[in-house]
C-alpha cells in the first residue's frame, strides 16, 4: 500500500518507511533478547557483542528518536499516521502509570501482605518485584522513555497495517 | 477572549474549559506547596490544611484524568486543542529525558573531576555533587514511586500546554 504512494516521492520519504521498518524489527529483536537474557547473554564474542550493542545504541539513542522528532522527514501520510500514534500514545500514556499503580496498590494491600503461611510458603512476592525494586531515579526515567519510544513505533506501523488491510 | 471560540448554549463545552482553568490552578497550587509546605507532619495538620490536600488531589489527579478523556465535554475547538497538547506532549516526552539524561551525566563527572582530580571515573560517586544530582544518579528509590512522578509531569504539562495554546489562540 505505502509502496504505491511512495514511489514517485523524494528518496528521505522512503528512507522514512524503510528506517520505520527496521526499527520495529529492531524493537521485536531487542525485546525478545533482553526477555530472554537479562540484557546481554555471558559468554559472547566480544566482537559479536560490541555489534549487538551498536546496533541497540544507534537505533535506541539515534534512529527511533530522529524518526519522531524530525518534522520534515513525514510525506502526508506519514504526518497522518505520525499524528494518530502520538495522541494514542499520549492517552496511553496519561492512563497507563495510574491504572498500574492502583493495580498495585490492590495487589498489594488484598493479596500480598496475608500471612505468609496462608500461602503455604509461596506467597506470589516476585509479582511486585519489578516494581518495588530500588533503583536511581533516572534509570527509571529511562526505561520509561525507553517503553515510549518503542511504543511510538509499534503504534505506528500498527495503524499502517491496519489501513492496509 | 476565548469566549469568542467557545460556542454558546452547550453548557458542558463551557463546563470544560472552567474545569480545566480549575484544574490548572491547582496544579500550580500542588507544585508551591511540594516546595513551600508549612506543615510537614500529618499528625498536626491543621483541618484546613487536610481539606486544602484533599481538594488538590481530587483535581489533579481525577479531575485531570477525567479531561483527557471526557469526549462528550469537548467541541471541535477543545478536540483539535487535544490533539495539538498530545502532538507537543509527545515531543516533549521523547526530547525531555534525553536533555536530563545529558545535562545530569554532564554535571556528575564535571563535579567528579574537579572535587576529585585524579579519581577514576567508573562507580565512585562524587563527595560534592549537588543533591538533584545525587538524588537523580546515586540515591535508590523504588519503580512506583518514580513511575508515580513521571505520570504526575505528564498530567500536569497535559493541563499546562492546553491553557498555554488556548491561551495563544486569543492573542
Amino acid at each position: 500500500m505505502t509502496d504505491l504512494s511512495a514511489s514517485n516521492e523524494p528518496v528521505k520519504y522512503r528512507v522514512y518507511y524503510w528506517l520505520m521498518n527496521a526499527a520495529l524489527v529492531y524493537e521485536i529483536f531487542a525485546h525478545s533478547f533482553i526477555t530472554a537474557y537479562g540484557v546481554m547473554p555471558g559468554d559472547l564474542d566480544p566482537l559479536i557483542e560490541g555489534l549487538i550493542r551498536t546496533v541497540l545504541v544507534i537505533f535506541q539513542l539515534l534512529i527511533v528518536p530522529l524518526l519522531i522528532i524530525v518534522p520534515w522527514w513525514r510525506d502526508e501520510y506519514a504526518e497522518l499516521l505520525w499524528k494518530r500514534a502520538m495522541v494514542q500514545l499520549a492517552v496511553l500514556m496519561t492512563v497507563a502509570p495510574p491504572a498500574l499503580l492502583t493495580v498495585i496498590t490492590v495487589i498489594s494491600e488484598f493479596f500480598i501482605q496475608g500471612d505468609l503461611s496462608n500461602w503455604g510458603g509461596h506467597r506470589p512476592d516476585w509479582l511486585l518485584a519489578p516494581l518495588l525494586e530500588e533503583t536511581w531515579v533516572l534509570n527509571t526515567v529511562s526505561n520509561v522513555w525507553v517503553m515510549f519510544t518503542s511504543a511510538f513505533v509499534i503504534l505506528f506501523q500498527w495503524n499502517r497495517w491496519r489501513d492496509s488491510r | 477572549m476565548t469566549d469568542a471560540k467557545t460556542p454558546k448554549g452547550e453548557w458542558r463545552y463551557r463546563a470544560y474549559f472552567r474545569l480545566m482553568d480549575a484544574s490548572l490552578f491547582f496544579w500550580i497550587v500542588l507544585i508551591i506547596d511540594t516546595f513551600v509546605s508549612p506543615y510537614d507532619d500529618p499528625d498536626t495538620f491543621p483541618v484546613w490544611y487536610a481539606v486544602h490536600g484533599e481538594v488538590t488531589i481530587f483535581f489533579c489527579l481525577f479531575v485531570s484524568l477525567f479531561l483527557v478523556f471526557a469526549r462528550f465535554m469537548r467541541d471541535d475547538y477543545a478536540e483539535g486543542l487535544r490533539k495539538r497538547t498530545f502532538v507537543l506532549l509527545g515531543y516533549g516526552a521523547v526530547v525531555g529525558p534525553i536533555f536530563i539524561n545529558i545535562g545530569s551525566w554532564v554535571i556528575y563527572y564535571t563535579t567528579l573531576i574537579l572535587n576529585e582530580p585524579g579519581a577514576s571515573l567508573d562507580g565512585t560517586v562524587p563527595q560534592r555533587a549537588p543533591d538533584y544530582i545525587r538524588w537523580l544518579l546515586v540515591n535508590e528509590t523504588t519503580v512506583d514511586v518514580v513511575l508515580g512522578g513521571v505520570s504526575q509531569v505528564f498530567l500536569g504539562s497535559f493541563i499546562a500546554i492546553f491553557r498555554f495554546l488556548r491561551w495563544k489562540d486569543s492573542r
